[in-house]
């Protein structure tokens, strides 16, 4: 079959491989395909202007199926569209949780329009809160499909060690204050890095005055620039646990990923949307109320016991099998 | 330097546009720059469509990047205030092709209008205006009367094609048509007297184009000293007979620029076959020095090509000499992207 | 959310009496407001003190600093260029919402285009790109007529809006008349908000509608006020000559007051013109008031706070049936039709002399409509829904302008199949809110 995989693509933001790791996939299948990556803004500002354009292109009659995949890619016109909407924007639904920037979000979210998503062939969401927003915002029906780590290969078991790490962008709406909060009251020593690319300049810097008002400076180290594949799988091979705290439903579920196939324990919060589903409370992982005093307790029992760590981490490969996330799972669904 | 590759897409189809956009950005990366390469769909049927393609380009932004490089209409209509523009293509159906057939659609006229006014804008606001070939930029002045410098493509993989052995055949690569005149070649063959090959590899661009070359194979029962590889090629494949042949022929109608066949052939030290009518290509081909200039015709051809094969060690210090003047273009990578980049 | 609320605000301004009430109402309700001050400075102005506010007050003459946090900002616009001067100009420079006071902006147009400066518009090219040809012609057939036949009443017939709100965001009105002549000429959101307005003399004894019967005028006296009409009614009519007096309260030019005077005298009847009073003076003059007339021809107003204040007294009022007038229920004003004031005006006084008790139950039953239907608190909560719906449609309007100017650019006519495509691109993906 002709695929054509249509995305929007913000360069330069170091955004994940999910667009080229699907194309490589359905070429290993046999199928034709055509990446086309549309030149996206960042920030909601020129969002409307982008869907506009995204809605006046026209891929011609070659293509069989247009897959759609980062928004607002998903308003691109074609007889036979498939949505699988891939880092979403968060929404209004998120505001309780996300004070800065919440009326600009709301608004890109609402661009997430009924018509052209009623219009697909079929809608996939990247974990099951975003799919029962949509159906109750849009009613459109919606089936829930994980994203696969673009190369899951790095991410190997190592040493059960002593460090906590928090890969994410360095953006408020991953909770690291939180964080640095709940390990101010942690009494086991251990060391926490915080790595990522920051957006907002000045954001790296508060976090470090932070964890220096809490006395941690000499335990967190926060590494505040894009981190490569084979960085993260070192970072993540040989820690103890993977915190993962973003407070939005669309928080990318990419470093819970990376935890369960390196055979880490995932630490994350109840209301952490995707990530959230990837980890069960006690099974590969912690998930506990969004509050310091919720975190440092469980911080306190996977530095605390060893053993226990290493258990939940080792469960993270059948965790991820059990909710069938690859990509060949991927290729039957939009190739079906 | 963070720079975006701007291209536009029409589906499935790849040609030399599409191979020297992604060879940018690759060299661009190696070059120590954060590049990516973005594309605009662009559909012309019917019509109208044209408009909607315009619009949709000049709706969209690129805020992040330090210098956008733009190659064809429309996607050069992206508004960005760093854009240098490496003309390949306008969309000539509205300049140099406009005709009565064209200009019989309702839409064509205010179209053609349409379109002058955006690219002079655009142009204008540019930040350097290069055109790949000087026909492009006699157009470019002719039709819009605005003037751009020349920088043509380089070889997207130059190391591919670095001397090799001399072997015993002749080697015709490219798309095949009835306008590259491949079949010129399969019919001297039925002339030559020495032991010289022909080795034909390249995409038909229609089925009777390859059946054309078959056919004549066949009728002359030139099979054992014609080969044929007829469909996609891989590039590895392709360098392996450059850098393998004795000589290269190269015989299109009048084209624009010096074409990859022959840049190709240069590179690996091939003497270069090719006929006074063949255009851009005669810029690499002179006559008795790196190659020979023939006129097109099976018997003409014939001549010279045992030629090729009696003299074998003129033959190869053509190969020599077309190498050295080749690279005296100066048409490389490091000078491409300093230039795109200045 | 922080607005900045640009306006005048010196305390003879019925607008600034009207933003006061407004932004102290915002206030109460959580909304973070800042007052800033779109006239140009005067001495005069400085005198005359300004309204109260519930939190800063900047001059946007000195850069207004004060509304550079806002999230949004509002701009009063009227007829008048000295007062909202920095408003013509700041919409420019920051689009927001705007509260439009007046339908027709003539006088602000001529002020700003004699106002000079680089960006000053010219009158004629504003009335030509707005009203057409034939605006253009009969505005040069009639500017030099007397008395002003072209400002005080062919203007009504061509309303020039679109220099001064095509970068709004959104538009406020306070009348669905003035709505309807902003509908067809401006693209933005559009609502309509009766005016938020409290009346100084909030507690008045009843009128005693005895003779002689007190009637009041009051507002800047412009040809448009018919108060020649009202001297008319009365001197043709003998029983109303001897059984009424009559005030004119409000600034009013000197030929105009010799002529009402010069006319009253002839026919012997009792006519007072006060020329402007403040505040407490106008009160009184309500106080002492039987009858409230407030007549328009033309009608060039959004909305009337003369009247609301009319209303507020507990007198009865008669309005023209024209304008923002017509929308007051008839049970509760009496009405003249334009152009046959003098005949009904007099059936109205006869009306309200043969039945006083009925005429005293229509103007409280007009004061308790007016006290909630103008209400500043119901005002306030209408206009940040408002604000809301005008935040979503804000992207749309900017995304719009952008195609017309890319079309424009590459000189595609704004009709066709083109754009006819556009619109239904954006009625595909935006439809439900563009409606909304």
């Amino acid at each position: 079959m002709r695929f054509a995989l249509v995305s929007s693509h913000e360069p330069f933001a170091g955004s994940s491989d999910t667009v080229g790791a699907l194309a490589r996939t359905l070429v290993a299948h046999g199928h034709d395909v055509e990446t086309i990556l549309l030149p996206a803004c960042p920030g909601p500002e020129g969002l409307l202007d982008q869907m506009v354009a995204y809605r006046f292109f026209d891929f011609g009659d070659s293509i069989d199926r247009v897959i759609a995949l980062r928004p607002p890619a998903h308003v691109v016109r074609h007889r036979h569209k498939i949505v699988w909407l891939v880092d979403p924007p968060a929404d209004d639904e998120d505001d309780g949780r996300l004070a800065p920037d919440a009326l600009a979000r709301r608004d890109e979210q609402l661009r997430l329009d009924g018509e052209s998503l009623r219009e697909a062939r079929a809608i996939y969401a990247p974990s099951a809160e975003i799919a029962a927003r949509l159906a109750r915002r849009h009613g459109v029906a919606c089936t829930v499909l994980h994203p696969p780590l673009a190369d899951a290969s790095p991410y190997r078991a190592g040493p059960c060690g002593d460090e906590l790490v928090c890969i994410a962008p360095l953006e408020p709406d991953q909770r690291h204050a939180l964080l640095l909060e709940a390990l101010g009251h942690v009494r086991t020593v251990a060391r926490l890095v915080i790595a990522g690319k920051s957006r907002s300049r000045g954001y790296p810097g508060q976090l470090r005055r932070l964890a220096a008002e809490r006395g941690l400076g000499d335990r967190v180290e926060i590494v505040d620039r894009p981190i490569g594949v084979d960085e993260q799988a070192a970072l993540v091979g040989s820690c103890r646990a993977v915190v993962s705290l973003p407070f939005t439903a669309s928080g990318c579920a990419a470093a819970a990923l990376a935890a369960g196939h390196a055979g880490k324990a995932v630490l994350t919060t109840r209301d952490s949307g995707a990530v959230a589903e990837l980890v069960a409370d006690g099974v590969n992982g912690l998930v506990c109320e969004p509050t310091a005093k919720a975190l440092a307790a469980a911080l306190e029992r996977l530095l605390g016991d060893r053993r226990l760590a290493a258990d939940l981490g080792a469960r993270g490969p059948a965790r991820i099998r059990a909710l069938g996330i690859g990509w060949e799972g991927v290729v039957g669904r939009l190739a079906a | 330097m963070r720079v975006v590759v701007l291209n536009t897409v029409a589906p499935f189809v790849r040609g030399g546009a599409e191979l020297l956009a992604e060879s940018l950005v690759e060299r661009l990366t190696a070059a120590g720059h954060e590049a990516a390469l973005l594309r605009v769909p662009f559909a012309w049927h019917p019509l109208e469509r044209v408009y909607d393609a315009m619009l949709a380009s000049g709706l969209l932004a690129l805020p992040r990047a330090d210098r956008v490089i733009a190659l064809k209409f429309p996607a050069y209509l992206v508004p960005c205030p760093d854009k240098t523009i490496w003309l390949l293509h306008q969309f000539r159906q509205v300049y140099d092709l406009w005709g009565p057939e064209i200009a019989a659609d309702p839409a064509a006229t205010g179209l053609r209008a349409a379109i002058k006014a955006a690219d002079e804008a655009c142009f204008d606001g540019a930040r350097r205006m290069l055109c790949n070939s000087p026909v492009t930029r006699d157009r470019l002045a002719c039709h819009n009367g605005r003037r751009a410098d020349v920088l043509p493509p380089p070889l997207n993989d130059p190391e591919l094609f670095q001397p090799g052995p001399h072997g015993d055949y002749l080697f015709a690569g490219g798309r095949i048509n009835a306008a590259k005149r491949q079949h010129l070649l399969v019919e001297a063959m039925r002339h030559v007297r020495g032991g010289l090959r022909l080795v034909v590899a390249g995409p038909p661009d229609t089925p009777a184009d390859g059946e054309r070359l078959v056919d004549l194979v066949a009728r002359h029962r030139l099979g054992d000293r014609v080969r044929l590889e007829l469909g996609f090629v891989p590039r590895a494949r392709i360098a392996e007979l450059v850098r393998g042949a004795l000589a290269c022929a190269y015989l299109p109608i009048d084209e624009d620029s010096f074409g990859y066949v022959a840049m190709e052939a240069c590179e690996a030290a091939k003497a270069l076959l090719s006929a006074p009518d063949a255009g851009g290509v005669l810029g690499l081909v002179r006559d008795g020095e790196t190659g020979h200039v023939v006129s097109a015709d099976p018997e003409a051809l014939a001549d010279v090509l045992d030629r090729l094969w009696t003299d074998r060690a003129t033959t190869i210090a053509q190969g020599r000499a077309s190498r050295a003047l080749w690279r005296a273009q100066g048409i490389d990578w490091h000078h491409t992207i300093e230039t795109l980049l200045a | 959310m922080k607005l900045a609320w640009y306006t005048p605000y010196a305390l003879p301004s019925a607008v600034g009496r009207y933003s006061a009430l407004v932004v102290a109402e915002l206030a109460r309700q959580g909304i973070d407001v800042v007052v800033v001050r779109s006239e140009v400075p005067t001495a005069d102005l400085l005198r005359a003190g300004a309204h109260p506010a519930p939190g800063p007050v900047c001059w946007a003459a000195d850069g207004g600093a004060c509304a550079e946090a806002a999230d949004l900002v509002v701009h009063n616009i009227g007829d008048h260029h000295g007062n909202h001067f920095h408003s013509f100009d700041g919409l420019r420079r920051r689009p927001g919402i705007v509260v439009l006071h007046d339908v027709s902006l003539h006088g602000a147009l001529l002020g700003l285009a004699s106002a000079g400066g680089a960006a000053a518009p010219d009158y004629e090219t504003v009335l030509r790109a707005e009203c057409g040809d034939g605006a253009l012609r009969r505005y040069r057939a009639l500017r030099e007529a007397l008395p002003r036949a072209w400002w005080y009443d062919a203007v009504a017939d061509h309303p020039v809006l679109r220099f001064a709100l095509r970068d709004a965001l959104g538009i406020v009105t306070h009348s669905r008349y003035a709505a309807g002549i902003v509908a067809p000429r401006v693209a933005a959101p559009l609502t309509t908000i009766p005016l938020a307005y409290d009346g100084p003399q909030l507690t008045l004894p009843p009128p005693r509608l005895a003779t002689p019967l007190r009637l009041l005028t009051v507002g800047n006296v412009n040809p448009n006020k018919r108060v020649g009409d009202v001297v008319a009614a009365l001197a043709g009519d003998a029983v109303l000559a001897a059984r009424c007096d009559y005030r004119v309260v409000g600034a009013i030019e000197d030929a105009v007051r010799a002529e009402i005077v010069a006319h009253s005298a002839a026919a012997g009847l009792v006519v007072t013109v006060t020329g402007p009073v403040d505040a407490a003076a106008l009160a009184a003059e309500l106080a002492a008031a039987d009858v409230v007339i407030c007549l328009r021809r033309p009608s060039l107003e959004g909305a009337s706070a003369s009247v609301i204040e009319g209303m507020l007294s507990g007198r009865p009022v008669i309005v023209s049936d024209t304008g923002c007038f017509a929308e007051i229920p008839g049970a509760l004003v009496a009405k003249v039709a334009p152009g046959r004031e003098v005949t009904d005006l007099r059936r109205a006084l006869h009306a309200i002399l043969a039945a006083p008790d009925g005429a005293r139950a229509r103007g409280a039953a007009a004061r308790a409509w007016a006290l909630e239907h103008h209400a500043p608190a119901a005002y306030a909560r209408r206009f940040l829904d408002f604000c809301t719906t005008v935040r979503d449609a804000a992207g749309l309007l900017h995304t719009v302008d952008r195609i017309t100017e890319r079309l424009a650019g590459w000189g595609v006519a704004p009709d066709g199949a083109f754009a006819e495509r556009i619109d239904s691109v954006l009625a595909g993906l935006f439809g439900a809110r563009r409606a909304a």
